[in-house]
This record gives C-alpha cells, structure tokens and sequence, in this order.
C-alpha cells in the first residue's frame, strides 16, 4: 500500500508498506522531492556557505547556519569568545530545538494520537483509554488516558498550547538570531548581539509559559505509559554530535575530542546500550556514505588522510563527489557509522541525546526522571518533549557572559567539519576549501541518517494495531512521523531511489 | 481593524497551499498563534479549510482528491518550480507543475509565497523558476526568504478581496 503524501512532515514524503497476517513486512520510505545545494556550493567563496546552506531547511531553520559556521571557524582558524557562545547556545536552544520538538510533537505527532484518530482506527485502543485513569492528573488536570486524547486534536486544549509555544519559543529566539527561520545575526567568530539583556528577557518569556511546558511533558508520560511496548523497539544503538558549545571550544579540529565532549549534551557513538566513543572526531571519521549502483557516478579517492594524519576512507563525506550520471539508475543513499570494527547504522535524534547524558548521570527535568525504556515510537515523542523541559532548565540556570563576544583566532585548513545536532539529530557540513573557495561541501543530516535503516527497520515487523476496516497505515505513519523526518535537508542533492523510481 | 481581522471577515474561500521545490519556510512561518482567522484554519474550526502538506490531517490520496475536487479556493505556492525537470517534485503521483497547473486553472487567485515561489530564490541559479514564470501570468507575489507571515496574511486578504481593497 503505498501512502504519498505523507501530511504533517516536513516536505514531501511517502511510504510503501506491505501488510501481511496482521503485520507490516516491508517497507520503503520516499523522498520525492530534490533541489541541490552541494552543486550550488561548489566554486562558491567559502564565507557564502552559512548564507546559503541556511536555506536548505525552514522547519529546522538554524541548524544548517550554525553547523556551517562551525565548519568556517575550523576551515578559517576563527573562534567565538564565551559571550558569543552563551548567546548562540540559548538561541539555538528555544529555535530549532524547543520550537521544533512541541511542533513535531503535538501539530504533527499529535493528531495521530488524537480520540478522533484513536477511537475511529483502534477502537480496542480507545476502549482502554476510556477505561485508563491517567497517572499525573494533579499536574496536567486529565483524569482518564481518553480525555487528554480529546485535547490533542486539531480544536483541542494540547494542540491550542503547542501552537503558542511554538509561536513563543521562535519569537524569543528571534531577539538573539534576528530572524527565524535562517538566523542573520551568527557570523564566523561570533554572533552580533543587538540587545544585551536578550537573555533575561528570553528567561522572563520562558517563566511565563513553565506551566504550560510542564503540562506537555506529563501528557506525553501519560502516552508513554499507555503506548508501551505497543510499538516495535530497534535496540540501543545511538549517534549524538551533542548540543551547545561550552567555553572551551576553540574550532580547532585536533582540539575536536576536548571541546566536543564539554557540550551541554556530548557526543556519544552507543552500540547495543554501549559506549564506543564520544570522541566527535572519531565518530564524523567514521561517517560513511554509499550510493553503490545508483546514478551517480563514482568518485575517486582525493582525500587519504585527515590534518592529523588519520586515515580518510573512500566512502568518507570528504571524499565524496555527487556528480549525477543519469536519470535511470538507482539513487539508493545510504549512512553508515564506522565504530573502528564495523559498520552499522545507529538512529539519532533526542533518545541519543538522552541516552549520552544519561551516562554521565541523572536525567531530569519538572521532577521527572527519565530512564532509557527502549527505541520505539512513543519513546521518542516522550524523549522530544523531555527534551523541551531539558533546555528550559538549560537556559533558565545559564548565568550568561555579557562582555566577551570578541572573536579569537588560531590557524586555518583546508579540510573542515562542523557538526551539531539539529532537532532530529546529528548534522554535519564536510568542506575542502582552498584559498577560500569552497571545492567540496557534503551534507549528511540526521533525516539521512535515520532514513537510511531506522525508519525501516522500525516499520517491519511492525503489529497492525488498526481495526477499521479500511487500512490507512497508521502505525506506519507514526513511525514515519516519530523520527521526525526532514526531506528538504534530506534531498539537498541526493536522494532515496524512490526519485529514481518516479523518473522511471 | 488589523489584517488578521480583516482576513477573517473576507474569508469565505477554502486555501490550497501547495509545497514545490520548498525548504517550508513559510509554511512553518503561518503556523503560528496570534492571527485568528489562520488559527481557526489550523484548528479546523474555520467553515474554510487550509489543505496544507503541514496540516492536514489525511495522507495519501484521500488528502490529493481532497485537494483536487476544491471548486471555491485561492491557491498558495510554495517554492521553486523545477521548469523542464518536473520529476524532481512529486506530491502523490503527480508532479508538483501538474499539480499547479490544475489546481492554477481552477483557482480563483494564486498567491506565490517567498522568494522561491516569487522567481526561483536562492535555486534559481540550478535552473528553477518562479510560479508567474512557469504559469506565464501574473499572480500574487510575497517575496521573502522566508516570506513574512504578516505580509503572507496581508496579501490574502488582498487576493480574496480580487485585489480590490
């Protein structure tokens, strides 16, 4: 059954499914959507990359700017005083993150556990939600699991929250970035600050709504009570790049391990609930991309050793070369992680990033712990709103540096990489630069990542937990929708064979 | 009277918005509280409706025949317009021009939001065009990258008015 378009996601997005004896046997997700950037990058002055990748993406409307940036401060040997980076991290913060993860959450996610959704797809479901008494009733004021699915649809209380959160968390963040989405205050070595006092009147703004944030967060707790186990777990192999610089970062490429791993959340490479690194530059090293037996052409090795010596592979987004060859072969995409033994396919998004700060300690927000359950859909629709309740603390408790946004310098290369995580997950701009002129530039976001085997593998296997008669692919359809999937940044050159299959 | 106010009274008219070669800029820039008339549409308590990738609550085909069989609307794009290469845009299984095309003859304005839709934007240089150039008429126009919601909200209200206001 092939369900395209694919509604409330960003862009355009469709998946194949097969269903037999009551579960989903295969599935194949579609992009069909397809621009260009890395062409359009190629040639081009290397300060125009922030400008221009910034609009790859809309939804996640920072994330490309800021990762480009960081790529530009490594390639030009520029680095951001402390000033700089408390303002960008708060910012970065409230948009993309916050405002991101209640709009996925509860305008997109939501609908699909709404009681019009529910009671009409899974009566059995909803029968037991009428049936349910919630478990936090005293802080969000639903008494049974069906009453707060009243809410989640489209008129619904939870829905008419999320929109003004989201609304409120992208005006605040406007005071640091200037616009959103593409941010025009980040510049290489800093950021230009037009109000000083922005972060105390982010917190101010932030306190006004701190009910509201903490409501959303025990609705979802509600739903990861009721979902659990409903949904298919993938296992506990997970990528971060982490989240905000601290004061130690200095750009500069064999520091990356250091100030990498003093991120507010750092980088982890986690196999089988174990941790194999969280040194960021053996992760992006371990980056590999294949498009074997697509219509793309081949590229040769240029790039062998990283500025540390380290050896580069041929699939390595440095070396990689997108140029089309034609229309008719295949366009299969495929990312792969490198852990030094083999490679897999780890998902990303906000249960790695809670997974990785896990290891270090407690994780709480709004006096809830939170403990690693397993990969599946409601845990990551519960991990996206944590997250929301996470940064609210982050900011509220950042005692931040008004006085340093000098920039600093160090010494410049040829080869650079900036990497962060967007809402979704890790995202990573690779440039070889020479004399300022962009050579090479190659995206992999966290939409590539997990569309590159997560998404699947999370579907087959799956249990039909619908009972209408008439199929609609609903468990599908969350699954799609709980990696939160951004096919505008997926595609900004390449794409999923299903492009292919259409020009076919 | 402020526009969101004044869109309200003049809407009487469902919205088709169509995402092409988009980065949904503006889609996520409308999806925003304050206005009304707009969070009426979104909430589904409008008598109009917003068919909108972003919003709507059926995939699939239901949700393209529900775009197709509109009679009463005014069409918003989106993004860039892939003129010659129309298999890099698919919404369903149609390309994202034939899709235009259609819903552009039916509709009883056209409105192209941010710079993308206006004339190709920042891609235009990859060889992509504007919805005006692409449909060979003039439509109206919201530049912007993205385009600003008030302006989007104003410039609605100016289409379903027939540009009289």
């Amino acid at each position: 059954m092939k369900i395209e378009p694919i509604t409330r996601v960003e862009g355009h997005l469709g998946v194949d499914v097969k269903v037999e004896n009551g579960y989903y046997t295969d599935a194949k997700v579609k992009i069909t959507m397809f621009r260009g950037f890395e062409v359009l990058l190629k040639n081009k002055k290397l300060n125009l990359a922030p400008n221009i990748t910034g609009k790859i993406c809309g939804v996640c409307g920072a994330t490309h700017t800021l990762v480009s940036i960081e790529a530009l401060e490594m390639a030009n040997g520029i680095y951001p005083s402390s000033g700089s980076i408390d303002f960008r991290n708060v910012a970065y913060a409230l948009a993309d993150i916050m405002y991101n993860n209640v709009t996925v959450a509860f305008l997109f996610e939501g609908i699909d556990f709404s009681s019009p959704f529910v009671a009409s797809l899974t009566q059995s479901t909803f029968e037991r939600a009428l049936n349910t008494y919630t478990l936090y009733r005293d802080i969000h004021g639903y008494t049974k699991v069906s009453d707060l699915m009243d809410q989640l649809y489209y008129k619904g209380e939870i829905y008419k929250t999320a929109l003004k959160l989201s609304t409120k968390f992208r005006d605040l963040a406007t005071m640091i970035w200037l616009r959103y989405p593409q941010p025009v205050s980040l510049r290489v070595g800093g950021i230009e600050i037009r109000d000083l006092e922005a972060v105390d009147k982010i917190k101010k703004g932030l306190k006004e709504v701190e009910k509201d944030i903490e409501k959303l967060i025990y609705i979802s707790a509600e739903l990861r009570e009721f979902y659990k186990g409903v949904y298919k777990d993938i296992g506990a192999n997970f990528v971060t790049y982490g989240l905000f610089e601290s004061h130690d970062y200095n750009a500069r490429y064999e520091d990356m391990d250091k100030w990498a791993e003093k991120r507010f959340i750092p980088p982890a490479l986690i196999k089988n609930g174990e941790l194999i690194t969280r040194n960021l530059r053996d992760i992006l090293l371990g980056v590999r991309v294949y498009t074997d037996g697509t219509a793309y052409e081949d590229w040769k090795q240029s790039v062998f050793e990283d500025p540390l010596g380290n050896k580069v592979d041929l699939h390595h987004p440095w070396n990689k070369e997108t140029v089309l060859k034609n229309f008719t072969g295949d366009y299969l995409f495929t990312v792969k992680q490198y852990d030094g033994r083999e490679e897999f396919s780890p998902s990303t998004g906000d249960i790695a990033r809670l997974y990785s700060l896990r290891l270090k300690g407690k994780v709480k927000t709004f006096n809830y712990d939170w403990e690693y359950v397993a990969n599946d859909v409601i845990e990551r629709l519960f991990a996206r709103v944590f997250m929301i309740g996470m940064l609210y603390d982050y900011i509220m408790n950042l005692e931040e540096n008004k006085k340093d946004f000098s920039p600093n310098t160090s010494k410049g290369q040829d080869l650079a990489v900036g990497a962060h995580d967007a809402p979704r997950g890790g995202n990573a701009h690779w440039i070889v630069q020479k004399g300022g002129v962009i050579q090479r530039y190659q995206i992999v976001t966290p939409t590539d990542r997990n569309f590159s085997d997560p998404v699947k593998m999370s579907i087959i296997g799956q249990k039909v937990t619908e009972e209408a008669e008439k199929f609609e692919g609903l468990d599908a359809l969350r699954v799609v929708r709980s990696f939160d999937p951004c096919s505008a940044c997926a595609v900004h050159i390449f794409t999923d064979k299903s492009v292919l299959e259409k020009l076919l | 009277m402020d526009y969101c106010e004044a869109l309200e009274k003049v809407l009487k008219s469902n919205i088709v918005w169509v995402e092409a070669q988009s980065c949904s800029g503006e889609s996520i820039n409308i999806l925003k509280s304050g206005c009304k008339a707009l969070e009426d549409l979104f909430f589904n308590s409008s008598p109009f409706k917003l068919y909108s990738t972003m919003c709507r609550e059926k995939c699939g085909k239901e949700y393209l025949d529900e775009l197709l069989s509109q009679k009463d609307f005014v069409l918003v794009i989106e993004g860039a317009i892939p003129k010659g290469k129309d298999q890099l845009c698919y919404i369903g299984d149609m390309t994202c021009t034939e899709l235009i095309s259609l819903l552009a003859e039916k509709a009883k304005a056209i409105v192209a939001v941010g710079s993308c839709a206006v004339n190709g934007g920042i891609i235009r240089e990859l060889g992509y065009i504007g919805v005006s150039e692409f449909l060979g008429k003039k439509v109206y126009e919201v530049p912007g990258c993205p385009a600003s919601d008030k302006m989007m909200i104003a410039t609605l209200y100016y289409a379903l008015t027939g540009g009289k206001s």
